[in-house]
């Protein structure tokens, strides 16, 4: 039997891994397995400020960047992105997130809250916009696998370039 | 002077009224590109029209108590608005009489005893009254009289229904008659409820890379590129509709925008007063906005036409030069903000009744976010044709944007549905997509570049 530090140091791995591979399948495009880590039931949000310090902390009745409630809306938007007929995300840009400060924040037994930073470097049309901030992951095993029930992404740029998409973030 | 010459530096008057081509007869109209990429005109754009006019502020919502704050900008000029301590609204410079130091630097907050500069201490009432200067005796003669640095106030700052206007030009017509019956459209927003309009918690903002006449133009009645640059939206409104029905989605039913050109959506765009324009249409699915829960209590306040207006009807204002007030798939301020000729910041602020009861706000809430939100399905994909229509501008040699679309269906005046609603102050008006509305702004601007011209050379 595993100390609790090694479990805990497994799981750390597991879970460091497992997000690594969600921002990989963004930068590569890989929008099939990306949708599929999430769940059916799962929230998709990113917050808007409220003013400098303060961000919306009601998803359903105030202001977002982006709220899902079901992963046929981010099917949807996934759609939306790589059709080529949305002039905004024609060409997609090239991105690349990088992630770091991964930490569980929390584990019951049905979940795993996991917190980290994110930066995205993303160029187009000769551009290239950074943009930054943190996730906050809550993750649940299906069948074995991870998968996201849960995503808060924070943006801490409040005026954006033109628009953003979860590409960006 | 040539248009041609606009980048030379030449500084001689400009003939305004040539940017404008416009054959009733053949129902052609034409308009130059210029006015977009010339960073001479834009700066004149600043002075003539921005810090020579009324412009719109904030909403009075978003400044409710006294010393509650708001910045923001008139052209290039540091604002801000505050409520004093009668509860009128006051607006100033956001600048120090001492040093211009700011004397707010947030986007809102509270200085309820007053506007304390942070350099050197000088300090100010609500109204504006220079109240204290740090060391007064042995700094100024006696009889030094402190109210000759007062703040700078605002020339005009006025209220409609909870919108907050200002001029930094004096000499303009008073409020009511800048707006004339735009303000019944405003006035539909805030009858829905006793209870007051309010801006919703959150902001959404983005800059797009092109002039803010696009943006203007656009939402002034462009009612022609739905089908394309919003495709996509379309076939998310089908798809959506589709697992609603099937039961696979918790996500809201969106407006059909998809059946708005159908032909019995009636409705229509009208130029008005002072560059403003109105788009209003029947939407084909108004049960699925939350302004509907109310339709019978407004057909018994307001009688069966203001009713349908108020909760059937796509209504879109584009008040000149710098917000929309939009009820359609959504119901928002659009604010405008010009940071340079091809650089615009655009906000959109969510309105709703203050009292709506919360199943109706949830509902509210995703239809803003479905399309206007930065990460909208709708809004980034007009902000990015604004960037490319930027660049298309800069292919001088050919000076010309199209402006004909349904000039054909051009009337006189307001038509009977406008008037059973007391908007009876349009001057033109087409069917929806009627590009009129653009040309009828674009005789707007010439007018105020041409006055604000005339007053800087005589």
């Amino acid at each position: 039997m595993m100390s609790m530090t090694t479990e805990r140091a497994t799981l750390q791995a597991e879970v460091e891994q497992f997000i690594y591979s969600e921002a990989a399948m963004v930068d590569q495009g890989r929008w099939q397995e990306w949708l599929e880590l999430y769940t059916e039931e799962m929230v998709y949000w990113a917050p808007s400020w409220v003013n400098e310090n303060e961000l919306t902390s009601d998803p359903e009745a105030e202001v977002s960047i982006i709220y899902m409630n079901s992963r046929k809306e981010l099917e949807h938007r996934i759609w939306r992105f790589t059709s080529g007929e949305s002039p905004a995300s024609y060409p997609l840009p090239r991105t690349n997130h990088m992630i770091s400060n991964v930490a569980i924040t929390s584990v019951t037994d049905d979940q795993i809250v996991v917190s980290s930073n994110w930066m995205s470097q993303i160029y187009r049309d000769k551009e290239q916009l950074i943009y930054g901030g943190f996730y906050e992951h809550t993750l649940v095993r299906v069948d074995g696998q991870l998968r996201i029930s849960h995503k808060k992404v924070v943006l801490l740029n409040d005026i954006v370039v033109g628009f953003v998409d979860v590409y960006h973030l | 002077m040539k248009i041609e010459t606009l980048t030379t530096g030449d500084s001689g008057p400009i003939d305004f009224s040539s940017f404008v081509e416009y054959n009733r007869d053949t129902s052609e109209a034409r308009i130059k590109r210029v006015a977009l990429t010339s960073p001479e005109i834009f700066d004149m754009e600043m002075r003539y029209i921005f810090e020579g006019n009324w412009i719109y502020l904030c909403h009075e919502s978003q400044i409710p108590n006294t010393g509650d704050f708001f910045t923001t900008t008139m052209g290039r000029q540091p604002v801000i608005v505050v409520r004093n301590k009668d509860g009128k609204v006051n607006g100033f410079l956001n600048a120090c009489s001492h040093k211009g130091t700011t004397l707010c630097r947030t986007q809102t907050g509270n200085k309820s005893s007053g506007f304390a500069c942070s350099y050197h201490d000088w300090c100010f009432d609500l109204d504006g009254n220079l109240e204290y200067m740090p060391r007064l005796e042995e700094g100024y003669p006696s009889g030094h009289d402190p109210s000759s640095h007062n703040l700078t106030s605002i020339a005009r700052v006025d209220v409609h229904g909870g919108f907050v206007f200002g001029s930094l030009n004096p000499d303009v017509p008073t409020l009511k008659e800048h707006l004339g019956d735009v303000t019944e459209v405003i006035d539909m927003l805030n009858d829905q409820t006793d209870a007051g309009i309010e801006v919703i918690r959150g902001t959404n903002t983005c800059i797009y890379r092109g002039n803010w006449k696009l943006l203007i133009e656009n939402g002034g009645g462009d009612g022609l590129h739905l089908a394309s640059v919003h495709k996509t939206l379309i076939s998310i409104i089908g798809k959506r509709s589709e697992e609603l029905s099937k039961g696979t989605l918790k996500a809201e039913k969106m407006i059909r925008i998809d059946e708005l050109n159908d032909k019995d959506t009636v409705g229509a765009t009208y130029a008005m007063q002072n560059g403003h324009t109105l788009i209003q249409s029947d939407l084909p699915n108004p049960q699925d906005r939350p302004a509907y829960a109310r339709h019978e209590e407004f057909v018994e306040r307001h009688g069966e036409e203001r009713a349908r207006w108020m909760s059937s009807k796509l209504r879109q204002v584009a008040i000149y030069p710098n917000m929309f007030v939009m009820d359609q798939l959504a119901s928002l301020i659009r604010y405008v903000r010009p940071l340079g000729v091809d650089k615009t910041e655009v906000s959109y602020w969510c309105i709703a009744p203050k009292d709506e009861p919360r199943e109706l706000r949830i509902k509210r809430m995703r239809q803003f976010m479905d399309f206007f939100s930065i990460a909208g399905l709708g809004g980034p994909d007009d902000n990015h044709e604004f960037e490319q229509c930027q660049i298309g501008a800069s292919a001088a040699a050919a000076p010309w944007s199209d402006a004909s679309f349904g000039l054909h269906t051009e009337f006189d005046g307001s038509d009977r549905r406008a008037n059973e609603v007391g908007v009876h102050d349009a001057k033109h008006g087409g069917a929806v997509g009627w590009e009129g509305g653009s040309v009828r702004q674009y005789q707007a601007w010439i007018r105020l570049m041409e006055a604000g011209q005339q007053r800087e050379m005589s």
